[in-house]
């Protein structure tokens, strides 16, 4: 089983960075051999949730693979003794320090397409490295970044705040890039404060709902990997029946 | 040429001066058609790339066979009409039209050709 996810949302701070990397830990809890890459090259975040330390120049990152200065194989880390997985864990950090992240943003069309294709080479690569699956944190809204991963991987998950800007956000996106681009994917309303959220209509969004997560400060406050330190957490087992869901082939065929 | 020309005056004068009008003619010919050649180029538009946002405008079944060819780096018609499950000629039109626009280029190896993304 070869799969790759990518997270994506309309507006940053959803949750989709969180949802992400507990997704990668629960698959790798499971036996899988995954490998998750932080494609969010504006505001990237990853390394702080598995609390990696931030980066000296010496330290290849994502950037570097898509610029040619090295392959997929120098930037990611096997992370899976610090959280005793059954399978391997791997992780890939984009490059946070301030000037790499003027650089991404100035990055053209003639960049992007190299880009894309570095991006498809890579996943290649690490499916025959034995990865099992690649998830791929993205950039959010409409960026190159993003629509970049979206095109790369097989199935997409979309999180979404209940609230009017989430639903407007994401049918249109949906509408005019996931439909543009005949990719498959799924929704996660997160940060749902009351039981009234459940029972908003997110019928016209355009993809199937798949699980409501509840707001949870304690989660998105600690940074920390909910499904490691806290695996009975509403948030924990709501985000196991994703990964069950995406190991029984219900989401990617 | 130069070997040529060193051959013909072995001739005669007249022979050689014939000769010489024949080479001085065809060089000029030659320069002639470069020209043309490159007067009929296609232009490129410098701001035309087979990015995502640039294909996203494309018509569904032009954009279909783009994203086929990022999959396999570079292939044939053929090769693209197994993935989008069309007929070889439809995908060789399809192609020969995202070369003529510029988004991707192709190379002939024997009889078979050859389209990439740039």
């Amino acid at each position: 089983m070869k799969k790759t996810i990518a997270v994506h949302s309309y507006k940053g701070g959803t949750g989709k960075t969180t949802i992400a990397a507990n997704l990668a830990y629960v698959l790798a809890q499971k036996g899988l051999d995954v490998c998750i890459l932080d494609l969010d090259f504006k505001a990237p975040s990853l390394h702080t949730i598995f609390h990696i330390p931030t980066y000296t120049n010496s330290v290849k990152c994502i950037n570097d693979v898509l610029n040619n200065n090295c392959g997929i194989e120098d930037v990611i880390q096997n992370i899976s003794h610090r959280f005793d997985t059954k399978g391997k864990l791997y992780v890939g950090f984009s490059n946070p320090q301030s000037n790499a992240i003027v650089q991404m943003a100035a990055k053209g069309k003639i960049w992007q397409t190299g880009a894309l294709k570095q991006l498809i080479n890579c996943r290649k690569h690490l499916y025959e490295m034995g990865i099992d699956i690649i998830i791929l944190d993205t950039t959010p809204g409409v960026e190159y970044s993003s629509v970049n991963a979206i095109v790369a991987a097989d199935y997409t998950l979309i999180v979404l705040k209940p609230d009017e800007t989430g639903i407007e956000g994401s049918t249109e996106i949906i509408r005019n890039v996931y439909c543009g681009l005949n990719m498959d994917g799924g929704l996660i309303i997160n940060q749902c404060v009351e039981d009234k959220d459940n029972e908003m209509d997110f019928s016209n969004i355009g993809l199937p709902v798949l699980e409501h997560i509840k707001c949870n400060c304690d989660i998105s406050c600690k940074n920390e990997l909910a499904s490691y330190t806290n695996p009975d957490h509403d948030f924990s087992t709501t985000i196991e029946r994703i990964a069950t869901m995406i190991l029984d082939s219900r989401l990617v065929k | 040429m130069v070997e040529d020309i060193q051959l013909v005056q072995s001739t005669t004068d007249k022979d050689y001066y014939i000769f010489y009008q024949i080479y001085s003619k065809l060089y000029e010919i030659g320069d002639k058609l470069d020209t043309l050649i490159l007067a009929n180029k296609p232009k490129v538009d410098d701001d035309i790339a087979p990015d995502v946002m640039s294909l996203l405008q494309l018509p569904e079944n032009l954009r279909q066979t783009a994203f086929a060819l990022y999959e396999l780096g570079e292939a044939t018609a053929e090769d693209i009409s197994k993935i989008t499950n069309k007929r070889r000629a439809v995908e060789s039109a399809y192609l020969n039209n995202l070369v003529r626009d510029g988004y991707i280029s192709k190379k002939s190896v024997g009889r078979l050709v050859y389209f990439s993304i740039e």
